[in-house]
């Protein structure tokens, strides 16, 4: 048998390793920042690029795709060469994907500051960004699907099909996702609407952690785990059982995040069905992974890249077990909107994401360089100060959660709302931000020591590039079917066959869920009194998506008695028919504003109200955690895009007038004369162009056409 | 897709598309188990060790 001499790629490997060090400590530094402006809302100092709205969105990309990604890139490319006895099928494709991505996380970190995104939670970057991310995603994916083509393994392991699915998974929910009309350079609108937008997005959103922080994942803890602790992993069988279950289920679970929405029953049944269904696949793949360490829990105790890896289990059993749970209605009900979502979502990430970096890297990066680990005192310190600082993050916050839930329900004995005023359940809940910044802290400090722990042993030790290895030469892997062969053998023969099974289990869930909803009209009942929004208003949507407001708050009133008794009607989808995007949000750090326009009710609030709160919340509602907009009162409307923004709206199917984007500035000035006239009334004296006066005009549209001030004017017209 | 639209709207009761989908999964998974329970124990052996390097099976905890 000829055996071939090759070299594995390391220098690839090591830059994704620094990039996620450096990328790191960003992004968890950018997490602390918010989480202190949170508390101490002085912290936004009052300027559009540092207020919390635009910040969270960073944290949030960094933490996803710079910091998480990197790892996943590292720790993918270094496993697949060794998995599949080759060096990566292109060494250009490589380097195009590591700067590429490099580039997608700067640009991202300086347009999201800008006030450039989509306004659609994890996936907020401008379309020329989406291109770019389509561009290295496609490297990622030919060197792997490449790499898997030229192999000299006859097996393709386990880790590589979670590999797959990963880039298959990604790029589906990518394209679909992002399928948006460009108005000018880095301003766009999603071509879907209101509930379709929101289907499509929670969609992505939630497959996004499926498929970027939980497959990928999976795969590099069936490599790095039984590496090492010595250890081949538990049951192989359930690895293919677990796999095909959870790639499958996943796709059908978005909805959970809309539920007591307003969406369609079935949308939302699907979800709930689909979520508390996956529990057995991940918690299949939780015991694979402790079962794994079986007979080696003596090595576990020695080493802290090992404690890291159980962490990450066991937070991953953890986080796995809550999100069914949260998806149950009963449920779903306190957790959604409310800090316990936040929660949930960092014993994953911290936890599971975070834990497994960290055992990766103890255990790859002396191995890359040939050395020991610089102190295995400082991993250990790292070890128990981050575990705390989890704990300490979780903790306050699910109290948050349940605290908040538990005031906003509450009633007196006459029937009434006991806490009528948002504001008041923030300050109750705000002595736990101040315990989560603690944990954040410690969490970041841990990762300090973790990076010094990294910079000293590779300083110490010494990079093999193109490290030498030889394997023999894998014969007609993919063309020749053997006698006796069995129906795994047959899958994996051709890496395309199976990336072409894979694609079809991925696919049917997001095929059942998105196409009703976009071609059944039923669907989505239209309100007749509903209008599309004015060029003005217009205007002061793009102005709140450009300041993340959706961040804080929701526009999405359910069905529940302490929500209509709070902010009244409950919301219908016909009433969002023109959103692109939707703006429903997912935590109400602020109240929600689905009716800050219908006159009446709790949320509606005069022009001179909104200004002022604008300018100096804090003079309006005392104890107010609302960073301060006083650049809305300066910046002026950029009034050359709005015929452009009307053109492509009406391509987008809003139904105005044919010209009237030749009007549009014209009316634009009419209305918000109107609003600077009200706000003279009340002795301020504005121009109507300035951005305050657009954001007052949308916020009184919200709810507008629904109340009887609006119906009647609706029926004014007729 | 005009088709998939007239082919849609004409399903009466289509809250039924969940029902599916769990008698789809049901469907996936008993392939996937006879599938995977078809795969000789040996063959599953050298799978799981195939990542190991030969000095690393040396030292495998057992």
């Amino acid at each position: 048998m000829e055996i071939q001499k090759f070299n594995y790629d390391n220098a690839l490997v090591r830059n994704f390793i620094f990039a996620t060090l450096v990328w790191g400590a960003v992004a968890l530094l950018v997490g602390l920042v918010i989480a202190l402006q949170l508390a101490f809302p002085v912290l936004n100092f009052g300027l559009e690029f540092t207020s919390f709205g635009r910040v969270r969105p960073v944290h949030t990309n960094a933490v996803i795709f710079a910091f998480i990604g990197n790892a996943m890139f590292s720790g993918v490319y270094y496993s697949l060469q060794r998995v599949l006895k080759a060096r990566l099928f292109n060494d250009v494709l490589g380097r195009i994907h590591f700067w590429v991505w490099q580039f997608i996380i700067l640009l991202a970190a300086v347009t999201l500051l800008a006030g450039f995104t989509t306004g659609k939670e994890y996936a907020e970057l401008e379309w020329p960004i989406d291109l770019l991310i389509a561009v290295a995603w496609l490297c990622f994916g030919a060197n792997m699907i490449g790499t898997v083509i030229k192999r000299r393994e006859k097996h393709i392991y386990t880790a590589v099909w979670w590999y797959l699915a990963t880039f298959i998974g990604v790029t589906i929910l990518h394209v679909v996702n992002s399928i948006e009309l460009p108005v000018s350079l880095l301003k766009s609108y999603p071509i879907y609407a209101g509930a379709q937008d929101a289907v499509v997005e929670w969609w992505y959103g939630h497959n996004a952690v499926a498929f970027f922080l939980t497959t990928p994942f999976l795969g590099l803890m069936y490599y790095y785990l039984p590496k090492a602790s010595g250890r081949p992993i538990y049951s192989y069988q359930l690895s293919i059982i677990h796999f095909w279950s959870l790639i499958f289920l996943y796709m059908w679970a978005g909805p959970h995040h809309l539920l007591f929405q307003a969406l369609p029953d079935w949308v939302q049944a699907l979800g709930v069905t689909f979520s508390v269904m996956l529990i057995a696949p991940s918690w299949g793949g939780m015991i694979n992974g402790l079962m794994t360490l079986r007979g080696a829990w003596d090595k576990v105790r020695e080493d802290p890249g090992l404690k890291f890896m159980v962490i990450a289990i066991t937070a991953y059993g953890m986080a796995t077990f809550e999100g069914p749970m949260m998806s149950l209605k009963s449920v779903n009900a306190i957790s959604h909107f409310t800090d316990w979502t936040i929660a949930h979502t960092h014993i994953a990430g911290m936890g599971w994401n975070g834990g497994m970096i960290f055992g990766m890297f103890y255990w790859l990066i002396p191995k890359m360089f040939k050395t020991p680990l610089h102190s295995k005192k400082l991993a250990n310190t790292h070890f128990w100060i981050a575990t705390l600082g989890i704990l300490l993050f979780a903790i306050p916050l699910y109290w948050a959660g349940i605290t908040q839930w538990l005031m906003l329900r509450e009633y007196t004995t006459d029937g009434l709302l006991a806490y009528p005023i948002f504001m008041e359940t923030t300050v109750r809940i705000l002595p736990m931000y101040h315990i989560r910044i603690l944990g954040g802290l410690l969490y970041f400090a841990g990762f300090i020591i973790f990076l010094v722990n990294m910079i000293r042993t590779i300083a110490a030790g010494q990079l093999v590039a193109n490290e030498a290895a030889e394997a023999p030469a894998l014969v007609n892997t993919a063309t020749r079917a053997e006698s006796g062969e069995t129906p795994h053998r047959w899958l994996e023969r051709k890496g395309v066959r199976l990336a072409i099974f894979m694609f079809i289990a991925l696919s049917i869930g997001g095929i059942v869920e998105i196409i009703p909803m976009m071609k059944v009209q039923s669907n989505i009942p239209t309100i007749s009194t509903v209008t599309p929004y004015t060029p003005l208003e217009l205007a002061g949507r793009d102005i709140y998506v450009a300041n993340g407001c959706y961040n804080c708050h929701s526009q999405q009133i359910r069905p529940l008695r302490f929500e209509t008794d709070r902010y009244g009607e409950y919301s219908k989808i016909g009433e969002f028919v023109y959103d692109h995007p939707f703006q429903w949000g997912s935590r109400r750090t602020g109240p929600d504003l689905a009716r800050a326009g219908y006159l009446g009710s709790s949320t509606y609030k005069t022009a001179i109200w909104h200004y002022n709160h604008f300018n100096k919340p804090n003079t309006v509602v005392p104890r107010s955690i609302m960073p301060a907009y006083p650049f809305l009162l300066e910046k002026e409307i950029d009034l050359d895009i709005i015929p452009a923004k009307i053109r492509a709206m009406r391509m987008l199917g809003v139904p105005y007038a044919e010209g009237f984007d030749t009007k549009a500035v014209a009316s634009l000035m009419a209305d918000a004369q109107k609003i600077a006239d009200e706000l003279k009334q009340s002795g301020v004296d504005i121009k109507p162009t300035k951005q305050v006066i657009a954001v007052i005009a949308y916020l009184h549209k919200l709810g507008r056409d629904i109340s009887p001030a609006g119906v009647a004017a609706a029926n004014d017209k007729k | 897709m005009g088709f998939v639209s007239d082919t849609l709207s004409g399903v009466d009761g289509i809250q039924w598309y969940y029902i599916v989908g769990i008698l789809l999964f049901v469907g996936l998974f008993i392939g996937v188990l006879i599938y995977t329970y078809s795969i000789p124990k040996k063959d599953l052996n050298k799978f799981k060790s195939s990542i190991f390097e030969k000095e690393e099976l040396n030292n495998i905890v057992k």
